[in-house]
């Protein structure tokens, strides 16, 4: 009985990271959510990783654990790096994953609403903010927010089932 | 007969095909959701697709990797592995399933659904198990809502809803061959199978075929043991073919026709025991279209039957039309209406000159699901319904005291739903809920006919539903990231039971021409208890889970073995307690199953007219399935189920129950 007891008290006890780093979970969350935005066609999808002088380091981490096609579903990610000064090389991105400064940057975001980009980011505050579309948890358990109204901005929309089991602001 | 049925099933399914119709269960890509959110999703509670962790209800949902580790032949037997699920075996074939109260045969209270359409006979009012048009491996996931649904899914879903969604082939192929032998002269052959040929265009079938010699009767049951020697072996063949048309990301519509025929040893519902013959036929077509409007679901199915009693025959259709919007009003809220119409029809039974009987009904429902806050939200649904019912002609005068104007019978009905689902900082989910479910009068309730000469034996069209209003409190946990914990305390009262004939005839001349037997409302009864169920995840490849349910029924009947064969307090067991232990490691595959179930009284009808109570001891059932896969799509397994049982387990008063051990190679390709 011990053995049960002790490590749901332990359970109990552990509180939840405020802000992580975007660890390979949440790249196959984003992916799997990708499969459920309407427009899209094919398997592939280019998925640019937005990052500043900060996060270059993830954004390495990222790509890596994307080389050669991470599948997450119904969909297989390509990473493309993109530096947060050159947010020209967004275009024909299916979607951008805002890593440090990045997130939350108005620049950012602009440039990638204007191209359809969908921006997506494990710092809940870029998505409350409107500065991306898509807040992404993967732990301890899924979470994902959408912003209506960066969406809505982005030309981004989702299939009516998805759109009903994610949380909206 | 069976030609206008079949003319009109092939015009009907020609409209809805036409004028369209759906489930939203058959849309929900479970796989890639269930993946995404890392835990089972359904559209079972509320109609709108939610997260299991989400649902405003006491909700199990079973998934096929769970359904292809049960040592189980058929759906009940998996289904009593769960808190709060009552099982008994009536016969080999005749499995009953219960939600919190005792599975009586033939029992009426729960309503179950396959991909949105309802099985449930509502001709007699029960299930027919081994009649549902579904192979095991075809089987996506059950969904089992405890307690009345009534507001979602209409009249008999007062005990719980058991929602059945096969596999979609538009969600990825697959292909699945089963071949099962063992003991007893068991064998089971199944196929299934599905494709998606275009982008737009998908089909899958299903075929199964399953035989079995029938269990030892209970020697005390003269019925029972007379219709053992006339011999019967259980037989069961079925096989259903569906497809799904997209017309656009938002437009998509399916269609499915089934067939079942099959002979089974079974109780009625008045524990007298008898074997029947089902010959049912099904069509169903949706369409589903996602509108600025919301999300629109049209729907039509229709049932089509041909049932031989051991009392007599009757034919029986059920069609029924739906559309629902289900509408994302805001972030925080979401609204469902929905609009329904049916049209039940039946054969004058057994008796096959007292003019046949229907009903039309029209149904109005509503839902609203509020989101206050991350931490606190609530759903309301409500129900109305309309039942109209006529008679084409009077009974027999010499046999029954009602005109053919008695039968010209209205009834208004309302049903709720209330949920209030609360996630404390302390963590963990809290549900309170109340409902009120209505169990509708049957066939059999209103219009039943048989004449003996001396006396009759009839339903009654003034009989009232029952009505079933629930209480519960629900508390789900992760206790640690691979323990979960799940638990209820709940309080359900039914008004004005439906108990099938009387014991001994209610009306005596010159109230009527005879004495006549009648169906009719024999009282009151309520349920109070408790569900603890925790699983987890012990690592290198173990998992287990246990649970345990608690259950105090208070009957206010009609005097037992009188006026009624039902005994809700005495057959309802007090104690239930299921536990399994798994392991798999490399190609191996290891489970074990424990089944409690404390000592009742239970009701048996050796005779008609001849009510008496057994004693039935507790009983404790050990079963093991072990496989192996010899390939990544070819492998084989062995199945002991009820292993202890040996030749003969008393479990109830109609059949023994026997262990079984059975061989399967199982391939998917």
């Amino acid at each position: 009985m011990r053995k049960f007891i002790l490590p749901a008290l332990a359970g109990l006890l552990i509180s939840t990271p405020a802000m992580a780093e975007t660890t390979q979970r949440d790249l196959e969350v984003i992916g799997r959510a990708l499969g459920f935005v309407e427009g899209a066609s094919g398997s592939d999808r280019t998925v640019a990783i937005v990052y500043d002088a900060g996060s270059e380091a993830e954004a390495q981490a990222l790509a890596s654990a994307m080389a050669g096609g991470l599948s997450a579903g119904r969909v297989t990610l390509n990473a493309r790096l993109v530096p947060m000064a050159d947010t020209g090389a967004l275009s024909g991105a299916d979607a951008a994953v805002l890593l440090g400064g990045a997130a939350g940057d108005a620049g950012v975001y602009g440039a990638a609403s204007s191209a359809g980009v969908m921006t997506v980011s494990t710092d809940m505050g870029c998505v409350e903010s409107a500065r991306c579309v898509m807040g992404v948890q993967s732990a301890p358990s899924v979470r994902i927010v959408v912003n209506r109204g960066a969406a809505d901005g982005s030309s981004v929309s989702f299939a009516a089932a998805f759109a009903m089991m994610i949380e909206e602001i | 007969m069976k030609t206008q049925f079949l003319t009109t099933s092939i015009s009907v399914l020609a409209l809805s095909v036409a004028f369209s119709a759906a489930s939203a269960a058959q849309t929900l890509d479970y796989t890639a959701m269930s993946d995404l959110f890392g835990e089972p999703v359904t559209a079972g509670a509320t109609g709108a697709p939610q997260r299991a962790s989400d649902v405003p209800a006491t909700m199990v949902i079973i998934t096929q990797d769970d359904i292809e580790r049960f040592p189980e032949y058929d759906i009940p037997g998996v289904l009593r592995h769960y808190a709060g699920v009552n099982f008994n075996r009536y016969a080999f074939g005749d499995g009953q399933v219960s939600i919190r109260g005792a599975a009586t045969p033939y029992t009426p209270r729960l309503l179950v659904l396959v991909n949105g359409r309802e099985v449930y006979l509502d001709s007699y009012g029960y299930t027919a198990w081994s009649s549902l048009p579904v192979e095991m491996a075809d089987i996506q996931q059950i969904e089992v809502v405890k307690g009345p649904q009534s507001a979602l899914y209409g009249f008999n879903a007062v005990a719980g809803v058991v929602n059945i969604i096969t596999r979609n082939p538009a969600h990825g192929d697959y292909m699945t061959a089963r071949a099962d032998v063992g003991t007893d002269e068991y064998s089971n052959i199944s196929l299934s199978g599905g494709r998606q040929f275009t982008e737009n265009f998908s089909a899958r079938f299903s075929y199964g075929t399953q035989e079995g010699n029938e269990f030892a009767p209970y020697a005390p049951n003269a019925q029972a043991v007379g219709i053992a020697a006339a011999g019967n072996q259980f037989s069961r063949e079925n096989a259903s073919v569906a497809a799904t048309l997209r017309f656009s990301d938002k437009v998509s519509m399916n269609a499915e026709v089934t067939r079942s025929d099959v002979t089974v040893a079974e109780t009625g519902s008045i524990y007298l025991a008898g074997g029947t013959e089902y010959d049912l036929n099904s069509y169903q077509a949706g369409l589903e279209a996602d509108t600025d409007i919301g999300f629109l679901t049209f729907f039509a199915s229709r049932n089509e039957s041909e049932i031989v009693y051991n009392f007599g025959s009757m034919e029986n259709s059920i069609t029924v039309f739906r559309v629902q919007d289900l509408i994302n009003l805001t972030p925080n809220d979401t609204i469902r209406f929905s609009v329904e119409y049916r049209d039940a029809e039946a054969g004058s039974f057994p008796d096959a000159t007292d003019g046949d009987f229907g009903y039309t009904s029209s149904a109005f429902a509503a839902m609203w699901s509020h989101k206050f806050s991350n931490e606190l939200g609530m759903t309301l649904a409500l129900r109305y319904d309309s039942v109209e019912w006529s008679r084409d002609a009077a009974p027999n005068p010499a046999g029954y005291p009602f005109t053919q104007a008695d039968y010209d019978r209205s009834i208004e009905e309302l049903s709720y739903n209330a949920a209030m689902v609360w996630r404390p900082e302390a963590g963990g989910t809290v549900r309170f809920t109340a409902a009120r479910g209505v169990q509708a009068p049957t066939m059999f309730d209103m219009g039943f006919t048989l004449f003996f000469g001396t006396a009759s034996v009839s339903g009654d069209p003034s009989i009232e539903p029952s009505v079933v209003t629930n209480y519960e409190i629900a508390y789900d946990r992760n206790l640690t990231p691979d323990i979960t914990l799940r638990a209820a305390v709940f309080h359900q009262e039914t008004t004005d039971v439906k108990g099938g004939t009387s014991v001994i005839p209610t009306v005596f001349p010159p109230a009527s021409p005879v004495p006549v037997y009648l169906f009719g409302n024999h009282g009151d009864t309520q349920i109070s208890g408790a569900e603890f169920a925790l699983a987890g995840d012990m690592g290198q490849g173990w998992n287990w889970d246990v649970n345990y349910t608690y259950q105090s029924v208070e009957d206010d009947l009609l005097t037992f073995g009188v006026f009624t064969p039902q005994d809700y307090e005495g057959a309802t067991p007090t104690h239930l307690v299921n536990a399994h232990l798994g392991w798999t490691g490399g190609r191996f595959t290891l489970d074990g199953y424990v089944n409690y179930v404390s000592s009742v009284d239970m009701p048996m009808q050796p005779a008609f007219g001849l009510v008496t109570s057994e004693a039935i001891d507790s009983q404790v059932a050990l079963s093991l399935r072990g496989q192996y896969d010899l390939t990544d799509w070819l492998s084989v397994a062995l199945n002991a189920q009820n292993v202890n049982f040996g030749d003969g387990e008393v479990t109830n008063t109609n059949h023994l129950n026997e262990s079984r051990v059975w061989a399967s190679l199982t391939s998917n390709f």
